[in-house]
């Protein structure tokens, strides 16, 4: 007798009944669109950001060009601004009014009148220019003047 | 069998080490380039894109108070020649051909514009000198003319030159830059106002830094620094200009007629102590000051002794300190003893019995003194100090001279002089200070300080007003009201008929001194007048002091003619309506 122990006759195996459900065909997953998406947005932006630098640069390049005209301009102007100024402030000085009038054959007005706006009357006798009136032309009965000191108790023999 | 076909790997080797060191080169390079110097390159490439330019500051203007530009700054431009670019000019036409190059061609290109002999140009274009001046004061259209024509080796630099464009007109006192040898295009000291105003009227000189472009227009994000240059204030003044040019044809007209050595007219606003002209003979255009010589205003510079034209301050002592009143009466001799000295009047006349008024009005020295006899030395010390004489009046011009009052208990307040200041002699004034005491008397006895300037504006909008205040009173206003009652009577029944002005009531005072003449003589005589208009209601004070007129000494004669026509022409600018009321006449005699 052996110690071995009798192998257990295996049981003989039954077909089972199946039971998973039938294969069916699947669709295959959807693709992931979003990844091009982000692509084309981002290619979109960076075409957009680096046609809109190109055109800043651009732009900002011919506004300096433009700006330095301008400011080239701006100071020739300026300068003419102070030619004209300067020819203008000589001509209103009151010498060359004065020549320019006298060279029209005006002559300075030395008498002038007013009209009081309160009672219409007026104020001053009117004398035409270059023409002195009497009371103008009246000299001091009183011909004689006076001197600081002593020393011109003799004046000039023409004032005696 | 060939062994170097059957070797590769050594070459190989050697090949790839080659190129290793080669890109380990190109990587240090770089590095070295790109992280060590890359500052300093990147500084090297700024610098040389850099450009500089100095921005001169534009001087501010003088204007007259209406509104008349009497020192501008205009711009010019001094044009020089390298003649070592001028060497490299070269200039093709359409067809590629050399139309022009050298000296040669920039003189034939630019003698026709600026005016020169081109064979005179080109010599003077052609050397190796880098620094030639052309055309030292160009007007903008002429450089803009010559920088159009693009000739290599022409610079202009931009400055600006002091105009005065209204002439001699108050140039007396504009002042002028002094310009000193070697130096023309940048004047650095001034005289007059020029001088007094400079903090206000000096500008802020700029500078830029720019990154430019071939085409020399600033790179965009480019290095930029500096700052703008910035302009002086505009300085504006209480003069009238057609009064004060009108003042000075007055008086050189006047000068020239007399045969005088000189003059000067003062017209101030009694009310205010604006001074309206400030004129003196032979005032010259400051921009030709350095050929024809122009010396300050001789108006406040100067001192004579005021002579009759100073009675008005004993007449206001006696009348303020109760001696007498205008009425009160005197039997005056022609000559008499005071303390010991013998003083008389300008001309013999009988005893006379005369008022106080009649003895201004006759310009008597004798009955002066005898209606100031009774008041003390220090008194009469503390009335000509209290008109202003002996100290400056503070205008805003250099070199005032304060004039001369001795000091009661010193040698020179002697017997004699503490009568003679009585009838202003013995005291030293200028023509600013002479006036200012009828300022006062005509201002109800209240000074206003005399001054120049009005206000001033500066480019940043900055702006202020001289302020004077309430002024400081003198003397009662009762005393200054019967002053200028007497002193019409001057006008009217004394000494200064010559003044009238039609339709106008004047008050004013002749006066005559005689002064040490420059041979040493005592034969230098200062005629003077100085009045008031209208008497009715003062609205000017002025005084023309004319030196050692030949034909006559009187002031009558010599200054009151002046006085009118200054104060007939003042009276018109300022709308002042003639006198409708007769004046209150004072008895002269009793």
């Amino acid at each position: 007798m052996s110690a071995i122990p009798a192998p257990v006759p295996r049981r003989a195996s039954t077909p089972e009944p199946t039971t998973r459900p039938a294969l069916r065909v699947v669709r295959p997953p959807r693709r992931r669109v979003g990844y091009a998406l982000l692509v084309i947005v981002c290619g979109w932006l960076l075409a957009v950001g680096v046609g809109a630098v190109l055109w800043f640069n651009t732009t900002m390049a011919a506004d300096a060009f433009e700006r330095h005209e301008l400011e080239v301009e701006l100071a020739d102007l300026a300068e003419q601004r102070a030619i004209v100024l300067e020819r203008i402030n000589d001509h209103e000085s009151p010498a060359s009014l004065a020549d320019r009038a006298r060279d029209l054959g005006m002559l300075p007005g030395t008498h002038i009148t007013y009209v009081r706006l309160s009672d219409g009357s007026t104020i001053g006798q009117p004398v035409a220019a270059g023409e002195e009136s009497e009371e103008v032309n009246q000299e001091s009965e009183w011909a004689g003047e006076e001197s600081g000191e002593e020393s011109l108790s003799q004046p000039p023999e023409a004032e005696l | 069998m060939r062994q170097g076909a059957a070797r590769p790997g050594p070459r190989q080797r050697f090949i790839r080490i080659g190129v290793l060191l080669v890109l380990l080169g190109f990587g240090a390079r770089l590095i070295y380039i790109q992280a060590v110097q890359a500052d300093a390159l990147a500084a090297q490439g700024v610098t040389t894109r850099m450009v500089h330019y100095d921005e001169p500051a534009r001087r501010g203007d003088i204007l007259a108070a209406d509104g008349t530009i009497l020192a501008t700054d205009v711009p010019r431009y001094s044009v020089e020649a390298n003649q070592l670019e001028i060497d490299l000019f070269v200039r093709k036409d359409s067809h590629g051909n050399v139309a022009y190059a050298g000296a040669a061609g920039a003189a034939e290109l630019l003698a026709p514009v600026i005016g020169w002999d081109e064979t005179e140009l080109r010599g003077a274009l052609t050397g190796d000198s880098a620094w030639v001046p052309l055309i030292k004061d160009a007007e903008p259209p002429l450089w803009r003319r010559i920088s159009e024509l693009g000739v290599r080796g022409i610079f202009g630099t931009l400055y600006y030159e002091r105009s005065y464009p209204a002439g001699a007109v108050a140039g007396n006192i504009l002042g002028y830059p002094f310009k000193g040898e070697g130096d023309d295009d940048h004047p650095g000291h001034y005289t007059g106002l020029e001088l007094t105003e400079n903090d206000l009227l000096t500008g802020k000189p700029g500078s830029r830094d720019v990154e430019v472009g071939g085409g020399g227009q600033p790179i965009p994000g480019g290095e930029y620094s500096g700052t703008p240059a910035r302009s002086g204030c505009d300085v504006v003044l209480t003069l009238d200009s057609d009064l004060q040019w009108a003042a000075q044809n007055a008086i050189d007209d006047q000068v020239a007629e007399m045969g005088a050595e000189s003059g000067s007219v003062v017209a101030l606003d009694v009310k205010t102590g604006e001074i309206l002209a400030l004129a003196d003979s032979g005032t010259v255009d400051p921009a030709e000051a350095r050929e024809r010589g122009l010396g300050g205003s001789a108006a406040v510079e100067d001192i004579f002794e005021p002579g009759s034209t100073g009675k008005v301050v004993t007449m206001a002592m006696v009348l303020e300190t109760g001696e007498a009143t205008p009425t009160s009466t005197y039997s005056v001799p022609w000559t008499a003893t005071f303390g010991g000295q013998v003083f008389k009047d300008h001309d013999e006349h009988a005893t006379s019995n005369w008022t106080l008024n009649g003895i201004l009005a006759q310009s008597s020295n004798i009955g002066t003194m005898m209606a100031a006899q009774n008041v003390p030395d220090q008194t009469r010390y503390d009335y000509l100090t209290k008109f202003g004489f002996g100290k400056v009046t503070g205008v805003e011009l250099p070199a005032e001279n304060p004039g001369i009052v001795h000091v009661p208990g010193t040698q020179w307040w002697d017997g004699r002089t503490r009568n003679t200041v009585l009838f202003g002699q013995g005291v030293g004034v200028n023509a600013l200070q002479a006036a200012g005491v009828y300022q006062i008397v005509g201002n109800g006895g209240v000074a206003m300080p005399p001054h120049l300037v009005r206000s001033w504006q500066c480019p940043d909008g900055r702006t202020d007003t001289t302020t004077v205040g309430k002024g400081n009173r003198v003397i009662s206003r009762d005393t200054a009201n019967q002053l200028v009652g007497m002193l019409e009577s001057v006008v009217d029944d004394g000494t200064g008929g010559t003044a009238k002005i039609t339709g106008y009531r004047v008050a004013g005072k002749t006066g005559t001194s005689e002064m040490i003449g420059p041979d040493g003589n005592a034969d230098f005589f200062v005629s003077s007048f100085i009045g008031l208009a209208p008497a009715n209601d003062p609205r000017i004070a002025v005084a023309v002091i004319v030196n050692d007129a030949q034909t006559s000494s009187w002031g009558a004669t010599v200054a009151a003619p002046v006085f009118k026509k200054v104060a007939s022409f003042a009276l018109q600018r300022l709308d002042v309506p003639p006198s409708t009321d007769e004046p209150v006449k004072i008895p002269t005699t009793w």
